[in-house]
């Protein structure tokens, strides 16, 4: 295969947009098409989980795992 | 496969010597589909086309089948996939955490009416592993697998997650804590005079119980109810008729030298099994044979207990009365005066039992002849479930032959905390049909699944006007109330316990609510000031402690200082020394004259469940998983009888029977366990939720229903039961043929192939070199010696420490991020557990003795596997670690098959997303992950790394420290959770070390010697305390 015709081989611009705009559209669309409705989950759960917050409890007092330095 | 068994019991107990180490029925009777089964790499049907229809829902043919524009859905999809947190950096960090570090925090957990002491690592802010709190001078450092996979229920997706109420259609619709408490409070306050039924479980918590006094100050008519399925009820109350006051005190086990446990599991179920295990194993010690301990074990099913006993004699558990008392008059011809009317114990006589219950005559004698020699040195203990009269007369025993000696007095119960008795559920049972109760509150617990059905609470509770449901997750009892409210994890709630004269345990939260939950206190907190404010259960707790517990300890420091002390150790000693033992009142022997109803038909024994407890685990899926100490099944429970009874009944494995009992009927599959007494039936209870959460909704079957209020051997043994083979079949899934270590040319592998090398203590004294006399040391090699100048990581496990009981499998899973697979997975051998509990049987299919084996990767110097992968995914490092690299992984499997003890596992699916269609893939989920850990997905091969990131983190210490890296340094998860101490790690090199000696004992030996792989995990051979010269 003659590789040097291929990057000789110069892209037109007009092919280059619309390529790239159909990739656009693409990725728009799949981005927004609701694939869970394809879902099929026995044990589905019912709702989404509302968000968890990870916060460290202020009264609590931590320690070392071993050592002196433990009160 | 029963006709094949021929009863051989007869009045001798065999002889040492036979060795014929089996792992199944299939094995020892040497079965043409097993002997083909090994020979294959994959189970039968892995390897099958997929049905696509029985596919996960989001399969990547599905995938691809939908979406033909793969490019842009990937983009797409790349965009968005799970697990794309953001990483933000800490506007203001709070000043506890440093970034990559983890923090520790003292707490306790509550199980079954105990308190465990525990350390909580936590990772900028989530808990990610629960370990023992060295300071709890119960616990020492160690804690049990349910309180370790505590931390599943902490993240489990389906927790309640604000209030709930039901609507006048029955459905229950969000609300929110304001409302409720406004509808709730005004339901209590115009209850009209009627009764508010308040049902906990065991209160241990001063401050609970303060709380709920206020409750019933506030609302006069609030009235406590407490249970629990398992609990020391009988003992105690024995121990009341016979000493006068207090509980059945705390054993000294390592002070024991012969122990004699009845029907008793005290190495896995019976009381604090933390402490016993730890004390048992102290008396196991191959340095000090002469304080070596001796266990007999006299049960109905061989349990984790009978598993490590010296001795096993099977007796079906409504016998042991008879036994006992057969025993007190041998004991009393010997010459120990015991106090009871000669003409009670001529019906007796030990070896006319023997013979009738094919007990071994001669093993009798012996144990005779130890617990005489040993008196003051022996402990005789009858298991929680046996009726009064037999724990009278083993408290008879124990005083008789001063085993008294080894009680430690300082069990204590809270005043006004005893649980209920059958006559106050009747009364309540009665009130709620007469329509006397106003309201009833669960507070935490579950009396719809719990309660003997024939009590009639299910019908009688439907007719209460008021049912509020105090729970975390949604539960069989959450569903007939009106008002379901979510209640903070253990881990998100403060507390105190007291069950010992002298600590107090500290609970704090280590982390605050993640969802919308308030304590179950703090609820009734609001309900009576009327008025909830953050905090509030916090400020009550300090309060009480201030006033009330903080001036009786004498203490030197000021209050707030003393408390933030306390915190940070998890303990508070009161100075308060063990009361001592009380004379024993001879009047109580009366009940030794009464003898029981008829013994006829099957019995039934219902047990506590290894992993699901009473099925408050029954949602978690670290413990379904785990395979059950003796019998390997995962995800069920089923009814356990012997051979001769399967024969009798016409019966083969997975059979389901229909057991009766009056008229409560259970329908349940059948294994054929060894070592099973004849005629009995042993079954596990918390199985069988008929609403929990996914993983453990409808899993195994709820044997609750044979529960009966009254019964004469107490609620969990039953006699006079019949049985019906119902013609049915159920998958039971075990891993106890998963993975052999095997060759197919070789008859008896296990001896042959040095698989398990063990002897006697006599053996041991007349010999110490006899374990190395019989390694096969063939040093020819291929391949060049590598030295490991530095650092060499090794192991040791000591087979007379380790019980088998799997707190290390569960230790592994959360050190290392292993997922839950899922029955249907663990039927193709596909668990991913890295360690592994080889119970070998050896001898007679009806009394097999029983040798353990923890398996784990053995990170072999000429490592089988890192040979044939093609990719050097696996590889050695310069510390003598056999490593993998997950990214390099190209699933060939290669190494799998090459490896000759068969720990490498591998990911046939991204078992996150594939189990319980992705249970484990929701976002809360993920915070359970040990950050340290790469989590694993499809098409890789794992296995045990030695806690590497353990290793890199001690490291990293070392040179920040600058000082030499030691191996006492690290400590492994397994070794960490062991409960006996059976592993130790260390630095195979360093020869000042501790774990030098165990590397190089005279005990020790590797696995599969003869194959010359050098391992580096050493065993240390087991040693059996049993009179080898007169047996």
């Amino acid at each position: 295969m003659n590789i040097q015709k291929l990057f000789v081989k110069k892209l037109e611009r007009k092919d280059f947009f619309i390529s790239a705009g159909v990739g656009l559209v693409g990725l728009f669309v799949m981005r927004m098409f609701p694939f869970n409705l394809l879902l099929n989950r026995k044990h589905k759960s019912k709702e989404k989980p509302l968000r968890a917050t990870v916060r460290i409890n202020p009264l609590a007092i931590s320690r070392n795992k071993l050592g002196d330095n433990n009160g | 496969m029963a006709e094949n068994l021929d009863n051989q019991n007869n009045n001798e107990q065999p002889k040492e010597s036979d060795s014929n180490y089996w792992q199944s029925f299939k094995e020892l009777y040497k079965d043409i589909s097993f002997t083909e089964a090994k020979k294959l790499e994959f189970q039968k049907g892995v390897e099958d086309e997929f049905d696509v229809d029985k596919l996960p829902a989001v399969s990547r043919r599905k995938f691809l089948a939908l979406v033909s524009a793969s490019a842009a859905l990937a983009a797409a999809g790349c965009s968005d996939y799970n697990g794309n947190g953001k990483i933000i950096p800490y506007n203001t960090k709070p000043e506890e955490i440093t970034l990559g570090k983890p923090n520790y925090y003292a707490s306790t957990y509550v199980d079954n009416g105990l308190d465990y002491g525990i350390l909580i690592k936590t990772r900028e802010g989530r808990p990610i592993k629960v370990d023992g709190n060295p300071d709890h001078p119960v616990s020492k450092g160690k804690t049990s697998a349910k309180a370790q996979s505590a931390i599943l229920g902490l993240y489990d997706p389906e927790r309640l997650q604000q209030p709930l109420r039901k609507t006048t259609s029955g459905n229950f619709m969000k609300s929110t804590w304001q409302h409720v408490d406004q509808e709730i409070s005004k339901s209590l306050s115009n209850i009209g005079g009627k009764e508010i039924s308040i049902i906990s479980s065991k209160i241990i918590s001063p401050t609970t119980l303060k709380v709920i006094q206020d409750f019933q100050q506030k609302y006069s008519g609030a009235k406590l109810y407490s249970y629990q399925i398992f609990n020391e009820e009988i003992k105690n109350s024995a121990w009341k008729k016979c000493y006068g006051s207090g509980l059945f005190p705390s054993i000294k086990w390592n002070e024991a030298k012969i122990i004699l446990a009845l029907e008793s599991d005290f190495l896995g179920t019976d009381g604090n099994k933390v402490e016993s295990s730890r004390m048992f194993a102290e008396g196991r010690n191959t340095s000090d044979l002469d304080n070596f301990n001796r266990l007999y074990s006299i049960e109905g099913n061989l349990s984790l207990t009978g598993l490590n006993a010296d001795y096993r004699m099977r007796l079906r558990p409504d016998l042991q009365f008879e036994f006992v008392m057969s025993l007190v008059h041998e004991i009393s011809k010997q010459g120990i005066s015991v106090g009871v009317d000669p003409s009670i114990l001529n019906q007796y006589n030990l070896y006319d039992f023997a013979q009738k219950n094919s007990l071994y005559g001669n093993v009798l004698q012996l144990l005779v002849g130890d617990l005489i020699k040993n008196k003051g040195a022996a402990i005789i203990y009858a298991g929680r479930s046996l009726p009064e009269n037999v724990q009278v007369a083993v408290n008879l025993l124990n005083e008789a032959l001063g085993n008294t000696k080894l009680y430690t007095q300082d069990t204590i119960e809270l005043p006004n905390s005893s649980l209920s008795s059958t006559s106050d559920w009747e009364n309540l049972v009665q009130s709620m049909n007469n329509g006397e109760i106003g309201a009833i509150i669960n507070f935490d617990t579950n009396p719809v699944y719990h309660l003997p059905s024939d009590l009639g609470f299910v019908e009688a509770v439907k007719k209460v006007p008021l049912i509020v449901s105090l729970t975390e997750s949604e539960n069989e009892s959450s569903e007939l109330a009106h008002y379901v409210l979510p209640i903070s994890h253990p881990f998100e709630s403060w507390g105190d316990a007291q069950t010992r004269l002298g600590y107090y345990s500290m609970q704090q939260p280590v982390i605050s609510p993640l969802f919308y939950t308030r304590q179950k206190e703090e609820v009734l907190l609001a309900w009576i000031s009327g008025n909830y404010k953050e905090n509030i259960y916090h400020d009550y707790l300090m309060n009480y402690w201030q006033s009330t517990i903080y001036p009786t300890l004498n203490e030197m420091l000021d209050f707030n200082r003393f408390w933030l002390g306390a915190l940070q150790r998890g303990v508070v000693n009161t100075g308060n020394i063990p009361k001592s033992v009380g004379n024993f009142n001879k009047e109580v022997l009366v009940i030794l004259n009464q003898n029981q109803s008829n013994i006829s038909g099957y019995a039934v024994f219902l047990k506590e469940g290894y992993a699901t407890g009473d099925g408050k685990y029954a949602n978690n899926g670290w413990l379904q998983e785990l395979p059950h100490p003796v019998t390997k099944v995962t995800w069920d429970n089923y009814a356990s009888i012997s051979v001769a009874t399967a024969k009798q009944m016409n019966v083969e494995e997975k059979d389901i029977i229909e057991i009766t009992l009056d008229d409560r009927k259970l329908k349940i599959p059948v294994v054929i366990q060894p070592g099973s007494a004849d005629n009995t039936i042993t079954i596990e209870l918390g199985y069988g939720r008929s609403k929990c959460g996914v993983v453990g909704q409808g899993v195994g079957f709820n044997a609750n229903v044979l529960m009966s209020k009254s019964s004469a051997f107490g609620p969990w043994i039953y006699t006079s039961a019949s049985i019906r083979k119902t013609g049915d079949t159920y998958d039971i899934v075990s891993t106890m043929e998963h993975h052999p270590i095997d060759d197919p040319l070789v008859s008896g592998v296990v001896k042959e192939r040095k698989i398990i090398l063990e002897g006697t203590v006599s053996d041991y004294k007349k010999n110490p070199k006899f374990i190395q006399e019989q390694r096969s040391m063939d040093t020819a090699t291929l391949y060049n010696r590598l030295d490991f100048p530095g650092v060499k990581w090794g192991m040791s496990i000591d087979l007379n420490k380790c019980t088998g009981c799997g707190e290390c499998v569960i230790s592994c899973n959360a050190e290392n991020n292993i997922p839950v697979v899922g029955k249907d997975q663990v039927k193709v051998s596909r668990e991913m557990q890295w360690m592994r509990i080889d119970r070998y049987y050896s001898g007679s299919a009806e009394d097999p003795k029983v040798s353990l084996e923890p398996m784990l990767c053995q990170q072999c110097d000429h490592a089988p596997c890192e040979n044939v992968c093609p990719v050097a995914a696996t590889n050695h490092s310069n510390d003598g670690l056999n490593q993998m690299v997950y990214n390099r992984c190209v699933g060939t499997r290669y190494c799998s098959n090459n490896c000759p003890y068969k720990v490498r596992r591998f990911n046939f699916f991204n078992f996150k997303d594939h189990f319980r269609d992705g249970y484990q893939e929701s976002n809360l989920f993920d915070l359970v992950y040990n950050p340290e850990v790469t989590v694993r997905s499809r098409g890789v091969m794992e296995k045990c790394t030695f806690c590497i990131q353990r290793i890199m983190e001690a490291r990293e210490d070392a040179i920040r420290d600058h000082k030499p890296l030691k191996g006492s340094d690290v400590v492994t998860a397994c070794q960490e959770a062991c409960g006996t101490s059976a592993i130790n790690f260390g630095d195979m090199n360093d020869d000042k070390s501790e774990f030098y000696k165990f590397r190089n004992h005279e005990l020790g030996y590797y696995v599969l010697e003869n194959l010359n792989v050098r391992p580096n995990v050493t065993y240390l051979a087991k040693l059996r305390n049993t009179h080898s010269e007169e047996a």
